[in-house]
């Protein structure tokens, strides 16, 4: 008798690979075929992964149609599949199948969008940390201030592209999609305020403030990066943006790991 | 390990609870809908924060709770994702809900997940494969389990048991619970030509722990019809007579109302509570 390891592989093949042939010898053949049986597995399973594709993914759909999106979530589907029992994990890898399959081309803006809709994702379930009120700190802390290190808040991600995905991603929020000027590259942040996912253009200079400040360096050593590359009324202002975004907790609060690098 | 309790909020009452969907959250953060209690699928709470856990802990103090896991796999032959069944038992820590449940199904073989609820063939390989691995994950979480029949669309050649036999082993054996889903035995029952009263009749009373009632959708296959659980409309008049007779039989027992895609508006949904609500009324009554 089959055992039911083989017979759970050979589910896997039908069901998800769409060979049928390697589970119908297994199946009652009734007043429905056991082919037809099958398809049903092979249709619901299928369907499952391409309808949270889409739902985790709905500016990537909308922008290449729904007979293409199918196709690259079934593709995705075959050389990604689900490593998770919850399916929330599912399409952790999109951004990396399309740039596989774009890059160099005129769609090489997609694996970035994918970034920034999996950023939206990830954000949305991010751990819950206590900001740290800078402008207070600067009251209180004096000179030492400049000596201090921030993580960033567990939901937020900073996304940099050479595309103009912050303007595209904004033209989809709504039912008629707007004209976008093709404008260049775009820095932008991902965050989650109040429960809900919210996107924001960031300027060169507070941007790279928010790595500096990532990748562990104290304020005043982020504030003099942005000096050297964009001036001192840059800087000042990037520092005033910074404390305006409210994304900084404290790094005893918030592990490395948990910022997830992008 | 030893089995032990852990703290849960009671038991889940023997009236009509409904599952909370993510179109339903803002109506149970701006206000208390009359439900008797409610059930949320366990993986939607295994973020970190967020949201969605937020209104968890509003509504766990409103209502009893009870989480319904759909991804653990207790069929598979993959070792049981520690990870996963982690998430789940830190979800119990926090929540204490009056009940726990996963499905009677498999759904990963070689670390590749089909994220559904497949059927197991139902020979006593897989019932000692199932009852092991039911103990293990109530051992890890330190509770008693409900396990929940699935609807099917095929059977493997290679049973040697009806499945109402096997889930009954399986229960017995590993005294985890059954959360009854009239629903599935109903589709399955279709789908297989079987009888789905006779299904119903040989489930013993005492280990029926919860009910499932939700609507199907009928698929064409040629000039045939296979039932899907889609749990996307009414519950039909059919599931509502077995309804009837099984709670005739086993006296008023917790019944969840499930809505999953097409959801509609909460009073819509909690309609079908009250009709549940109805039946389960009607039994107390015959019985006082």
């Amino acid at each position: 008798m089959i055992k039911l390891r083989d017979l759970q592989h050979r589910c896997y093949d039908a069901f998800v690979m769409g060979d049928e042939h390697a589970l119908t010898p297994f199946v009652i053949s009734d007043h429905i075929p056991a082919a037809a049986r099958v398809q049903v597995y092979q249709n619901n399973v299928q369907e499952g992964f391409i309808e949270t594709l889409g739902t985790s993914y709905p500016v990537i759909a909308q922008l290449v149609g729904e007979d293409c999106f199918r196709t690259l979530a079934q593709d995705y589907l075959r050389r990604y599949p689900s490593v998770s029992g919850d399916l929330g994990d599912f399409g952790a890898h999109f951004a990396v199948l399309l740039d596989a399959m774009y890059d160099g081309s005129e769609f090489a803006y997609l694996a970035d969008m994918a970034r920034v809709e999996w950023a939206c994702e990830q954000v949305r379930g991010a751990s819950d940390a206590v900001l740290v009120d800078l402008a207070a700190l600067q009251a209180s802390a004096g000179e030492a201030f400049g000596e201090m290190r921030f993580a960033l808040h567990p939901a937020v991600r900073l996304i940099a592209s050479d595309h103009p995905v912050f303007s595209i991603w904004q033209a989809h929020q709504s039912e008629v999609v707007g004209d976008v000027e093709v404008n260049g590259g775009e820095r932008l942040l991902v965050m989650r305020r109040v429960g809900d996912v919210e996107l924001q253009l960031v300027e060169p200079a507070a941007y790279l403030l928010l790595q500096s400040l990532q990748a562990g360096d104290t304020l005043l050593d982020g504030i003099d990066a942005a000096v050297a590359q964009f001036g001192d009324s840059a800087a000042i202002a990037a520092l005033q943006r910074v404390v305006a975004l409210a994304v900084l907790v404290d790094p005893a609060v918030v592990g490395r790991a948990g910022v997830a690098d992008l | 390990m030893s089995r032990r309790a852990v703290a849960s909020h009671g038991t889940l009452p023997a009236n009509a609870g409904i599952g909370l969907r993510g179109v339903h959250h803002s109506d149970f953060l701006s206000g208390r809908p009359r439900a008797a209690w409610l059930e949320v699928h366990s993986e939607n709470f295994f973020a970190a924060g967020g949201a969605a856990l937020l209104l968890l802990e509003r509504v766990r103090d409103a209502y009893p709770l009870s989480l319904h896991g759909v991804g653990l796999g207790v069929g598979s032959v993959d070792d049981i994702d520690v990870h996963h069944l982690a998430k789940l038992r830190a979800l119990i820590e926090r929540f204490e809900p009056a009940a726990v449940s996963e499905h009677l199904c498999w759904g990963a073989v070689g670390g590749r997940h089909l994220n559904d609820l497949l059927p197991l063939p139902y020979t006593v390989e897989a019932l000692d494969h199932v009852v092991d691995r039911i103990d293990y994950v109530q051992n890890a979480l330190r509770r008693t389990i409900l396990i929940e029949n699935v609807s099917s669309y095929l059977q493997f050649n290679c049973s040697s048991m009806p499945e109402w036999e096997f889930i009954t082993a399986a229960s017995r054996q590993s005294g985890c619970g059954i959360l009854l889903d009239v629903n599935n035995v109903y589709v399955s029952a279709r789908n297989h030509g079987l009888d789905a009263s006779s299904y119903l009749s040989a489930i013993p009373s005492e280990l029926i722990g919860e009910i499932h009632l939700a609507g199907h959708s009928i698929n064409q296959y040629q000039d045939r019809e296979i039932r899907v659980d889609t749990h996307s409309t009414f519950v039909c008049d059919d599931v509502w007579h077995l309804y009837a007779s099984i709670i005739e039989r086993v006296g008023p027992v917790p019944t969840l109302i499930e809505w999953d895609v097409d959801v509609p508006t909460l009073d819509v949904l909690l309609g079908e509570a009250v009709k549940a609500q109805r039946y389960l009324d009607a039994v107390r009554d015959q019985a006082a």
